[in-house]
């Protein structure tokens, strides 16, 4: 990038500092997350995507309430399409259910969405149930 | 003693040109979504070994293409690991920018998702450094490539019009779709438009290879074959291999023919 036509001068007299850091940022980055995806791959158990879901407390909207979601995929295994179920419950008696799908939640990773119910699921018995997934 | 502040700030230019390539070539498949996905689910093993396949691409170009006229080692390897910094801030800032890596993502979602991406992107950062560069005269390193010099940037552009594509649920359909004398026709479509790519555009050390026979076999072939093996290896690394021997061959072949235009282009791209 720089013209050096004449008496070549050493490395380090031509090359500018800015190169040296840029390269050896450049170095760190590259083996460092090399390093890291191997350290992964390695430590990575085989198994199933072990899918945990949770709820934050609901929200009333117009027309009803949103149970926000946050699926949690404590294994390696990334799940595609996991479709989850959520029921209101009162006293034994479904009040209402409502499913939803997520089109990913990675492995080691989350996803968040929510369900709508026309009755405040605060009033009953919340169950939510990841009910199955694909394979990405 | 170190070099004068006006390398440095040639440096930083140099530095933005090729960032500005990075965008330039990664932004297609930074708006992909399949990309996003291969960044969590993808094998982390062939993920880190594609890392390893770009710096040793990247180097490669630095070596035929680079920064500058020097032909040393050392400038080259220092011009190809400033590329993948380049490409790993580019990506990293722009998947940020588009709001598909944020503070609820997980590590290894989006350092997987960065990885991937700036593949192509230091790729970018390291071609469009020399496309965009002012006044470079006098014989380009392609031209003392010599044959094996040649292959490799035909494995590069190959490598790199490739990796635009496979990605996509579409390579895997159209194989689906195509019948095995669509696949037969497209192969022979794939060696058609690359020899005759290879005559006009030129490859360097042409104008020994007299006959057309003989440009065939050294450069449509050889090209073909390597075009061949780069696509497998993309579908290999995305995990697009689990099909029989039929889908594999199919989608080598609908892989190969994009793989073909970039190895036949490599010296128009590069």
């Amino acid at each position: 990038m720089v013209d050096r036509k004449k008496i070549r001068p050493s490395l380090a007299q031509r090359t500018p500092i800015a190169e040296w850091l840029a390269a050896s940022l450049g170095l760190i980055l590259t083996i460092g997350v090399i390093g890291y995806l191997l350290a992964e791959g390695l430590g990575e158990r085989q198994g199933p995507p072990s899918l945990q879901v949770a709820n934050e407390p609901a929200q009333r909207v117009e027309g009803g309430y949103v149970l926000p979601l946050v699926v949690r995929n404590s294994s390696f295994a990334t799940a595609a399409g996991v479709e989850i179920r959520g029921t209101l419950t009162q006293n034994g008696a479904v009040v209402e259910e409502r499913r939803t799908t997520f089109t990913y939640v990675p492995g080691r990773g989350e996803t968040r969405g929510g369900l709508v119910f026309q009755s405040d699921p605060d009033r009953s018995t919340i169950s939510l149930v990841a009910e199955g997934y694909e394979e990405p | 003693m170190a070099a004068s502040a006006s390398d440095e700030e040639s440096y930083a230019r140099g530095l933005a040109r090729a960032a500005a390539g990075a965008l330039i070539f990664s932004f297609p498949l930074l708006m992909t979504m399949e990309m996003w996905e291969l960044g969590f689910h993808m094998d982390r093993g062939r993920l880190a070994l594609l890392l390893a396949v770009t710096s040793l691409v990247v180097f490669g170009l630095a070596r035929f293409v680079g920064f500058r006229d020097d032909t040393n080692l050392t400038d080259d390897a220092l011009d190809a690991l400033a590329a993948l910094l380049v490409g790993f801030v580019v990506s990293a800032l722009l998947l940020i920018l588009l709001g598909l890596v944020g503070p609820g993502t997980a590590i290894r979602e989006g350092v997987g998702m960065m990885a991937v991406q700036a593949a192509p992107a230091s790729m970018g950062a390291i071609l469009a450094n020399k496309q965009l560069q002012a006044g470079t005269s006098g014989k380009t390193k392609e031209d003392r490539a010599g044959y094996l010099g040649q292959l490799f940037l035909m494995a590069a552009g190959a490598l790199f019009l490739a990796f635009n594509v496979a990605p996509t649920e579409e390579m895997i359909l159209i194989g689906f779709k195509m019948s095995a004398w669509h696949t037969l026709a497209l192969v022979v479509a794939s060696l058609i438009v690359l020899h005759a790519l290879v005559f006009t555009v030129g490859f360097a050390g042409q104008e020994e290879q007299e006959s057309h026979a003989s440009a065939f076999a050294h450069f449509t072939l050889a090209g073909y074959g390597i075009a061949l093996l780069v696509s497998l290896y993309i579908l290999w690394t995305f995990g697009r291999l689990d099909g029989g021997l039929s889908d594999t061959v199919r989608a080598v072949a609908v892989l190969g023919f994009p793989a073909t235009l970039g190895a036949a282009l490599a010296r128009l791209v590069v």
